[in-house]
């Protein structure tokens, strides 16, 4: 627990929101609750910082109190903290948390009921202040109050349907007497009560008449049994509402609902909206009410920008459809919407939910009751011409957009359709040569998915999908590297269309155009996206495999594949013969299929391909079909032996879960910790100079020969290997350990594998270092595999948590040859700085940095961060170089100047700018 | 109704996300649980969301070709709101709307059973998310500030987000004009006031009204009825005047010739509406008796700036009509292009230029040409020309650049590409500003603007059109579509 002063409880509160669990886990609950509470009566700490404690309440109560007595007790301790409080104005804020703390920790801990005193008495001090209409007591500095005290009320009310039930007419007179910005709370407030209350009736059978008058009169006290089971909240959709007889008692309920209404306009636009869903809810019940007191409503909702607004007027659409919108006012509305889909003036996300809504609009006579994407009967081709995709659009939009009109033209027969289902196969062809010229990821995923669209449409139209096809297999030609894409268009299509077969005409096409190419460099280069082709192909049972297996064969015998024994080529290519052995029609390419796999077990330079290729081809020619695709799809019964042995007929492209002879952790069992080199801080405190000649001898160029000659060993981050928490034992004594690292976001050229000997539980974590070579020295994650045996012999592979590389990690000393003095840094950092000058031509850029501290301050700071890096100090003013391996720098003149530190800075990479802003504020924030 | 969350995620390409801001609601969790019965999930830990969130929104392994998960293409994204999957079950519905750097997050409540997923249409407090998060982000304002002022902002967030939003149901959405706080006025009104901060006056009274119109254009020169052109406009408003209950009424008119106003959304604020002005709109054919004004907005202003309205509109002509042409031979492209001012537009500009790219052919490395009005300039990166049109058009209203442009046959890494532009396939971008000028006619002025109040406010009326995405494609090469007829 830190210093419990203003400082350490900002300091504690944002640690504990970082992460809640991790923080408590590490000290006791209650004592911290206790320090928490004890402080917040406490007279040195601010205001400010006491509404951040209090925040710990709001957002953590069950946390804090992780039992209901210790939350009664907190409640009953805030309240009290409350009550000794001054009303004065300088506190408001601090008032208002604290009744929002009580009520949270009250709610959440199940305290709120009858048999706790603390909850009667909030409830009554929440009545009390809401008492104060107009500010007449308390005046207007203490209106937030009031309002946060409504606030709570009407939480109450939403969490306890029914707790107000029997005090509506108190309800109802202070919310017609407000009048100060107020009366909003108020009024959303009755409106909760108002609702709940009439749900309550609706929901008993048959009520006497008078009740529904007896209710809105009523003036007693809370309903406390309204607390008992807070589970059997009332659902709020449309249908699941109960009836209210008529009777003439509606009268006086329909004249409190068109009061309310006719206030609506002065509310915020989400309270607005708010205010309309509890009176829709009870105009649904009270059937006797017409939804007709909306229509004063309506013109103003038809018309604004605002999207809660605007979301009512849908909603009353959905509940009331033909009781309150005549057929030309839903066209109206339809024609709105339709056109707030496309303003130039909403934000792309709000135009997509409107999009959606038109896809689910609520229509006086739907056709259908399907709970999906519907088209209203009244959208026209005409009405969406304005909502034709283009290549300008985002992806999200071009997407719905096209989905939409493909209903669209699919449900309007006709010539304009027709057009329309042209005018979207142009746009797949705008789109496909965009990706044809190597268009980004994700264009080319847009167009897939833009293609799959309109194959799940107008998979009808011949001349369309033949086009598809010709176009797709024109990609294909040229960007090869997509096969994947091809794949997953294949595997979702043939989802889609059980009984089309455009799916396989499109596979036979990418076969044809595979096995027509020639055997040569260009063919090799694109083998691995043409195996995988293939491979899928071979799956149709459908598709004659003779061409694939000749193609192959002449792949094998004509290039020097084999020889070359590229243990992954194999693997595809054992792949496509693992799919053709069980293909239906194997006796037409037996004898080709046994010639090629003869081929490979005596030619293919790798053994294991060598090996499968052998069982291959023992399996085709001794086993029947039948057996073969049993063998070929084998599962394992479970064991360690049935799982190793069955793996070597695998092939990559199988789902290797439940056939793995490396299993993975359950867990993450292993972690890199990071070192913080000591030692070569000792390097900078430079000794005194030799000669200086040989220090002038040591140019610049040969310093940027030294660092290519040397960029693999510039930036060694040194870690240890040790375990996570606490393992299982059968992890305790790991060996042959062999960490990958996994590129994600390819910030650093290719790691080599690091393999370590091992790691016992009861010994010294071994050291591991790695040796990074960024691209661009930007703060990055690697992701990291370990692969071990434990001691029983079986093999894991297990994911480390990814490894952040900060941005100061990235910094190295200037490294000087050994046979150079070390002084020669000084003159280093003369020729970079003057090297470094930028003009339009290199990347290089200044900077400046100013921070107030004393002249102590900026030698403390220097000390403790830049040591290391180091090249001069006198008179306070101190010359830093760091190395940003493999061939950037940083190079800062720090000087003490009227009260500040002001550090000069010159780099060879601009863009590091922002992370050396953001790096330098943050340590002087903290000095 | 409430949110159970809301947040703020940052994310740059290639590092991991991180919580700028977070704000849970247990009550309405509470709620949630006995809404959502057996299908609700409780929300993890932040950082556990925003691993999940970035994945799917398919910002994660950025260099990998194809990831099923993110590329697959039956994965189709229709809105903003996501389902999130952890080990508990599936979180929905998330709404997350990315901007910048930034993604503004929010889990609203749904009082009913989550299986099968309810259309969004019917959850009552979506489009208070959506609300919640545009005034988040407008606080925030992550494009226009510095990151020292967003830091600032977003320290200040959580008291002005539980001022706006105490127990997940918020009351406000504008956290730039939160409640006010301390007001020593006690005024004993005799009616309702609105519940946002109004106008209080400092200095002298005074009204001010903006109208920015926008246009929209693609051109491409090839003789049938393609070339498309769209203008839309913003009134922005912004009041000073004495009290709190203050009603305003702007009118806006049109002369005999103006274009009329479409596909009008006014701002909450307004307290009501002639239905006649929501008539004319762009999805519907335009009818010829079409109200054309006067257009009246009585509102209650807030303190602040604010829009008042937003609108569309069809004009017979675009303002500038042009062609340009561009041909190439080797390392040399020939450029012709011609602009006509339409004689009905006011010829007086504050600033008129038009940009020249060349995607996909290098750097320039020499260019000759023949302007008959304005200056020529070369970008830094040498890839842009920039003619510099000026203040007026000549008085034929017509001009043209004719030239040689040579590029060098080196390529750099760093040439601009555009995946659009390939091949000849090219565009001119015009950029110009015509002050105290509306494309539509549309106007204000003192006689049109009302207030009831004894004294008289000083009125500011002014209005602009701006050029927004106008493009003129090369005739000489294909061009992308923007707009598709069914009319002929």
């Amino acid at each position: 627990m830190a210093e419990r002063n203003s400082i350490g409880w900002v300091k504690n509160v944002a640690t504990f929101h970082a992460n809640p669990r991790s923080f408590l886990s590490s000290i006791s609950v209650e004592s911290f609750v206790d320090d928490l509470l004890k402080d917040l009566k406490s007279e040195s700490l601010n205001e400010q910082t006491k509404v951040l404690m209090l925040d710990l309440f709001l957002e953590f109560p069950i946390l804090l109190c992780p039992e209901k007595s210790s939350g009664e007790l907190t409640a009953e301790i805030l309240i009290s903290i409350l009550q000794q409080m001054p009303t004065s104005i300088k506190s408001i804020n601090l008032r208002c948390h604290l009744l929002l703390a009580i009520e949270t920790v009250l709610i959440t801990t199940d305290n709120f009921n009858w048999n706790c005193k603390v909850a009667q008495d909030f409830a009554s001090l929440l009545m009390h202040l809401i008492s104060d209409i107009n500010d007449r007591k308390q005046g207007s500095s203490n209106r937030p109050l009031r309002v946060t005290a409504c606030e709570c009320l009407r939480e109450l009310e939403c969490c306890y349907p029914g707790l107000m039930s029997q005090r509506l007419e108190h309800l109802y007179t202070m919310q017609q007497q407000e009048v100060t910005t107020a009366h909003q709370s108020y009024t959303l407030l009755y409106s909760v009560a108002l609702k709940n209350a009439v749900q309550i009736l609706a929901q008993k059978e048959g009520p006497a008449n008078g009740t529904l008058k007896k209710m809105l009169t009523s003036n007693d006290s809370f309903v406390w049994s309204a607390t008992k089971d807070m589970k059997e909240l009332q659902l709020s959709s449309g249908e699941q509402l109960f009836m209210l007889p008529s009777n003439n008692e509606t009268k006086e309920l329909k004249s409190i609902l068109a009061l309310l209404l006719e206030d609506s306009f002065l509310f915020t636009s989400v309270c607005q909206n708010s205010l309309f869903w509890q009176i829709t809810q009870i105009v649904a019940m009270v059937r006797t009410i017409s939804p007709v007191i909306f229509k004063s409503q309506l013109v103003r909702l038809f018309g604004t920008k605002d999207i809660s607004c605007f979301h009512s007027i849908l909603q009353m659409k959905a509940v009331f459809t033909d009781s309150l919108f005549t057929a030309e006012d839903e066209h109206f509305l339809l024609q709105r919407l339709v056109g707030m889909t496309k303003h130039p003036l909403l934000s792309t996300p709000v135009k997509l939910f409107y999009l959606d809504c038109v896809l689910h609009f609520p229509e006086n006579r739907p056709l259908n009751s399907n709970p999906g994407e519907n088209l209203p009967v009244l959208l026209t081709v005409q009405m969406t011409s304005s909502l034709f995709p283009n290549i300008f659009n985002d992806s999200i939009t071009m997407l719905c957009r096209q989905n939409l009109l493909s209903m669209v033209y699919l449900e309007n027969e006709g010539y304009r359709s027709e057009k329309g289902i042209g005018y979207l196969f142009e746009h797949l062809l705008a789109l496909y040569s965009m990706v044809d010229k190597n268009a980004n990821r994700e264009i080319t995923a847009t167009f897939f998915r833009s293609v799959y669209l309109f194959v799940r449409y107008f998979n009808f139209c011949e001349k369309h999908m033949e086009n598809l096809t010709k176009t797709l297999l024109e990609l294909y030609k040229s960007q090869s590297s997509l096969a994947l894409y091809f794949i997953n268009l294949i595997n979702e299509t043939k989802i889609l269309l059980e009984f089309q077969p455009w799916s396989v005409s499109l596979s036979k096409g990418l076969q044809s155009y595979i096995v027509n190419l020639p055997v040569e460099s260009s063919t090799v280069k694109f083998l691995p996206w043409h195996l995988k082709i293939l491979s899928r192909v071979a799956q149709e049972t459908n598709i004659p495999q003779t061409s694939t297996v000749l193609f192959l064969r002449r792949l094998v015998f004509q290039s020097d594949l084999c020889q070359k024994g590229d243990w992954g080529l194999g693997n595809a290519l054992l792949s496509v013969c693992k799919h053709i052995l069980q293909h239906e029609h194997l006796n037409v390419v037996f004898m080709h299929l046994a010639d090629l796999l003869q081929h490979l077990m005596h030619r293919f330079e790798d053994i294991d391909i060598r090996d499968r290729s052998r069982l291959y081809y023992i399996l085709l020619t001794n086993v029947s079909s039948d057996k073969l695709c049993k063998i070929l799809n084998m599962y394992p019964m479970g064991g360690p032996t049935k799982t190793r042995s069955l793996s070597s007929i695998m092939t990559e492209s199988e789902n290797f879960s439940t056939m793995v002879t490396i299993q993975n952790t359950e867990k993450t069992i292993l972690c890199l910790c990071p070192i913080h080199d000591e030692e070569s801080a000792l390097l900078s405190s430079a000794e005194v100079s030799m000669e200086e000649s040989m220090a002038d001898e040591y140019r610049l160029q040969e310093y940027y020969q030294y660092l290519e000659d040397h960029r693999a060993s510039l930036l060694g981050l040194k870690y240890h290997l040790t375990f996570k928490g606490d393992v299982e034992e059968k992890y305790h004594k790991l060996s042959c350990i062999v960490l990958q690292f996994d590129l994600t976001h390819s910030k650093y050229e290719e790691i080599d594998n690091i393999n370590i000997m091992r790691l016992y539980a009861d010994r010294k974590p071994p050291l591991v270092t790695l040796y990074l070579v960024p691209k661009e020295p930007h703060p990055s994650v690697l992701g990291v595999n370990a692969t071990f045996n434990t001691e029983n012999g079986c093999t894991y592979n297990s994911k480390l948590d990814p490894l952040h590389i900060t941005f100061p990690e990235h910094f190295a000393p200037l490294p000087v040859p050994p046979s150079c003095p070390l002084d020669v840094r000084y003159h280093l950092f003369g020729s970079l700085w003057h090297a470094l000058q930028p003009d339009d031509q290199n990347q290089c850029e200044e900077s400046i940095f100013c921070h107030k501290m004393s002249k102590e301050t900026l030698q403390e700071f220097v000390q403790s961060h830049f040591s290391k890096f180091l090249v001069s100090s006198q008179d306070h003013e101190y010359k830093i170089a760091i190395l940003l391996p493999p061939k950037f720098h940083i190079l800062m003149n720090a000087r003490y100047r009227e009260d500040a530190a002001c550090f000069d800075i010159r780099t060879d990479n601009w863009t590091i700018l922002p992370y050396l802003n953001s790096y330098l504020r943050d340590l002087s924030h903290n000095t | 109704m409430p949110v159970r969350g809301l947040w703020i995620f940052s994310h740059r390409p290639g590092e991991c996300g991180t919580v700028k801001f977070s704000r849970r609601y247990p009550t309405v969790e509470k709620r949630a649980k006995g809404f959502n019965k057996s299908s609700y999930t409780p929300i993890p830990e932040n950082e556990d969301l925003v691993n999940v969130l970035l994945r799917e929104l398919g910002l994660t392994d950025d260099n990998k070709h194809f990831v099923d998960y993110r590329d697959n293409c039956s994965r189709i994204t229709k809105t903003n709101v996501y389902s999130l999957t952890f080990p508990d079950g599936k979180l929905w519905p998330i709404l997350a709307i990315p901007d910048g750097d930034f993604i503004y997050v929010c889990l609203p409540l749904v009082e009913q059973i989550l299986t099968p997923t309810p259309p969004l249409i019917s959850i009552n407090s979506i489009s208070e998310a959506f609300a919640l998060l545009y005034g988040m982000k407008q606080f925030v304002d992550f494009r226009h500030s510095t990151v020292a002022d967003i830091s600032l902002r977003l320290a200040q967030l959580p008291l002005l987000v539980t001022q706006v939003c105490p127990l997940g149901t918020p009351v406000d959405t504008n956290l730039t004009a939160p409640p006010e706080i301390l007001s020593s006025i006690s005024t004993h009104l005799a009616y309702k006031t609105p519940a946002w901060r109004t106008s209080k006056q400092k200095g002298k009274a005074q009204i001010e009204v903006f109208i920015t119109e926008k246009v929209n254009s693609t051109q491409y020169d090839k003789g049938d009825d393609s070339d498309t052109w769209q203008v839309y406009g913003t009134i922005s408003c912004k009041c000073n005047l004495e009290t709190i209950n203050q009603n305003v009424i702007v009118g806006l008119n049109l002369p005999a010739n103006g274009s009329p106003l479409q596909d009008i959304l006014v701002h909450p604020c307004v307290t009501s509406i002639d239905s006649s002005m929501l008539i004319s709109s762009s999805v519907a054919a335009t009818d010829d008796s079409a109200f054309n004004g006067p257009y009246k907005f009585p509102f209650i202003p807030p303190f602040d700036l604010f829009q008042l309205c937003y609108y569309t509109s069809q004009v017979p002509v675009p303002p500038i009509l042009g062609f340009y042409q561009m041909t190439d031979e080797g390392h040399q492209a020939q450029i012709s292009v011609k602009l006509k001012l339409h004689e009905s537009i006011k010829n007086g500009f504050d600033y008129c230029e038009a940009q020249i790219p060349f995607f996909n052919k290098g750097q320039m490395k020499h260019f000759e040409y023949k302007a008959s009005h304005g200056q020529l300039e070369m970008s830094r990166e040498k890839s842009r020309l920039l003619w510099v049109i000026g203040q007026k058009f000549p008085k034929s209203l017509e001009i043209t650049l004719t030239g040689t442009v040579t590029f060098s046959s080196e390529k750099h890494p760093k040439d601009p590409v555009d995946p659009v532009c390939s091949g000849n396939t090219a565009y001119v971008k015009l950029f110009f500003r015509i002050p105290d000028y509306s494309l539509t006619g549309c106007y204000t002025d003192q006689h049109s603007i009302q207030v009831f109040s004894s004294a008289k406010p000083k009125i500011i009326a002014s209005r602009e059109l701006i050029s927004s995405q106008y493009y003129i494609w090369n005739s000489k090469a294909p061009a992308p579509v923007l707009c598709r007829s069914f009319f002929d």
